[in-house]
């Protein structure tokens, strides 16, 4: 009986790679069509159809303009994400096996996770000038807790019956820590590597935005001082765009190196 | 000769919260000897401290008085001498097969080519060969257990500490690892210290069963078991067995029930 209702229950199969894509691009169609419809009716000026704007977005890479601002953001966000992830997985891999870290330098990072990073604009200006220097300096502050936090956090959850396996197996401390903790530790490690990615971006729009304007910020802040709203539309979308493709290149290499667990 | 001797061994457990101390009396002055070649299995009821007397000898813990002595030396931590099967297996999970059997070699600083043969030798007795390059989550609780013993055959130790390695497996599972076990310890017959709450495991693979009684441990009973070995399934069906069964089945009752409330 069961093999009379498979081939039904096949076609129906909601996880199907056939039915996904379709729905997938369906949604995507769909959307981009209730925009056109909402952008072309005369009363809503402020959004411009979905033609218009990727009349903007085409005209604002043949013109160069686009391609200079996006290499900017990803410069000064791809440095400061490095420096940041350096940085979080090395403080936060001290505070996961150090007690004095702990009892000293972890409050202080918890004090700065919950800290709205926007707050420090106005004073970082004065201490970092406004350039690329500043704007970095942003980025790493904006996702440097969140892998920092997450790296302590994957130290701390080791299972302390991993633990006992490598010392009854004889680890010396420095074995314990490089074949049994940080490997235990590394899918929270990667969750907090690949969540930074997005905060970086953020970071760095938000530098380009609030603390000086450049690149993909000063694209939308000049369309926005023209009225131009195609443009600023175009550079929102852009924006999103290089979020997507980034957070999935972080989402391919996180399944790649952790494909152990679910093969 | 006797490897390991256990002279007068308690543990108390220590809990603070707050300003409240809360004193757990694990074990009870515990005194007993393996002897070299032996097979020995500890059986009780869960809570009588029997966990936590296999963790002394592997060192993890340390009594709280008495001592323990291996080949004539106390024990002051954990050594290449003993090799422990867990009772999950607790693999490494991002190790294959093979890295898993050789992770004990390489904290001994074994070197690469004779890693990998030991670990070829110890992969297929334990009967996993094919599966060399496989995760542990591609592999049954069963499997995952087979590795846990090669892993601890791998260090080739005096003396194999096993802790409820089949408690979390399905029975019939079970029944076929106490089988495998019998077979792969008559292949070097190291002296082997199991702990089980399943007196039909005890009977089936001990040459010696130490019965504990509860809380605090102590040695309730010894038993001698004189069957022979290499050991089939159909020992299960003796009324030898079955007798002796029973019989431990009392003794671990009344460990119990004088103190349970």
């Amino acid at each position: 009986m069961a093999s009379t209702t498979k081939p039904a229950a096949a076609t129906f199969d909601p996880t199907g790679p056939m039915l996904m894509w379709t729905l997938r691009i369906t949604s995507v169609i769909a959307l981009l069509a209730a925009w056109e419809w909402y952008g072309r009716k005369p009363e809503s000026f402020t959004i411009a159809p979905v033609s218009e704007v990727a009349t903007a977005m085409w005209d604002g890479f043949a013109s160069g303009d686009f391609g200079r601002a996006l290499a900017g953001t990803m410069l000064t966000m791809v440095v400061g994400y490095v420096i940041a992830a350096v940085i979080g997985v090395g403080v936060g891999l001290w505070i996961g096996v150090s007690r004095y870290a702990q009892n000293t330098i972890e409050p202080l990072v918890h004090a700065g996770y919950a800290t709205p990073v926007s707050l420090l604009i106005p004073i970082l200006g004065i201490y970092t000038g406004l350039e690329l220097r500043g704007r970095i300096i942003l980025v790493v502050l904006w996702c440097v807790f969140e892998i920092l936090v997450n790296t302590s956090t994957g130290i701390k959850e080791v299972p302390p019956a991993l633990i006992d396996v490598g010392k009854s197996f004889n680890a010396s401390k420095f074995d314990l820590y490089r074949k049994v903790v940080l490997p235990a530790a590394r899918p929270y490690i990667f969750l907090g590597l690949k969540i930074g990615v997005g905060r970086a971006i953020r970071g760095a729009v938000t530098a380009e935005l609030l603390l000086s304007a450049a690149n993909l910020g000063r694209v939308l802040l000049g369309a926005q001082s023209t009225f131009d709203i195609p443009t600023l539309l175009a550079g929102i979308v852009l924006t999103m765009l290089l979020g997507l493709v980034l957070m999935r290149l972080a989402s391919l290499v996180e399944r790649r190196s952790l494909a152990y667990r679910t093969a | 000769m006797s490897v390991l001797t256990i002279e007068n061994v308690s543990k108390t457990f220590t809990t603070k919260r707050g300003r409240v101390v809360q004193e757990t009396h694990a074990l009870a002055d515990v005194s007993l000897s393996i002897d070299e070649g032996e097979f020995c299995v500890i059986i009780g009821a869960s809570g009588c401290g029997k966990s936590t007397l296999l963790r002394m000898i592997d060192g993890l813990t340390a009594p709280s008085s008495g001592q323990i002595l291996l080949k004539g030396r106390p024990i002051t931590g954990p050594g290449p001498d003993r090799g422990v099967v867990f009772q999950h297996a607790h693999l490494l999970p991002w190790r294959t097969v093979r890295k898993n059997v050789e992770f004990g070699l390489e904290c001994l600083g074994v070197g690469q080519r004779e890693r990998r043969e030991r670990a070829a030798t110890y992969i297929d007795m334990v009967g996993l060969s094919g599966f060399e390059d496989h995760y542990p989550a591609q592999l049954s609780g069963g499997m995952q257990q087979r590795v846990g013993l090669a892993r601890a055959f791998a260090v080739e130790p005096e003396m194999l500490l096993l802790d409820e390695p089949f408690g979390a497996l399905d029975a019939q599972t079970k029944l076929v690892m106490q089988g495998e076990l019998e077979r792969i310890w008559g292949v070097r017959r190291s002296t082997a210290l199991l702990i089980t709450h399943d007196i039909e495991e005890a009977l089936f693979l001990a040459d010696r069963i130490i019965v504990m009684s509860n809380r605090p441990g102590r040695v309730a009973q010894i038993v001698d078991v004189p069957f022979a070995r290499p050991r089939r399934d159909d020992l299960r069906s003796d009324p030898e067995f079955a007798k002796m069964k029973f019989q431990l089945w009392d003794a671990l009752k009344s460990g119990t029930a004088g103190r349970a409330a």
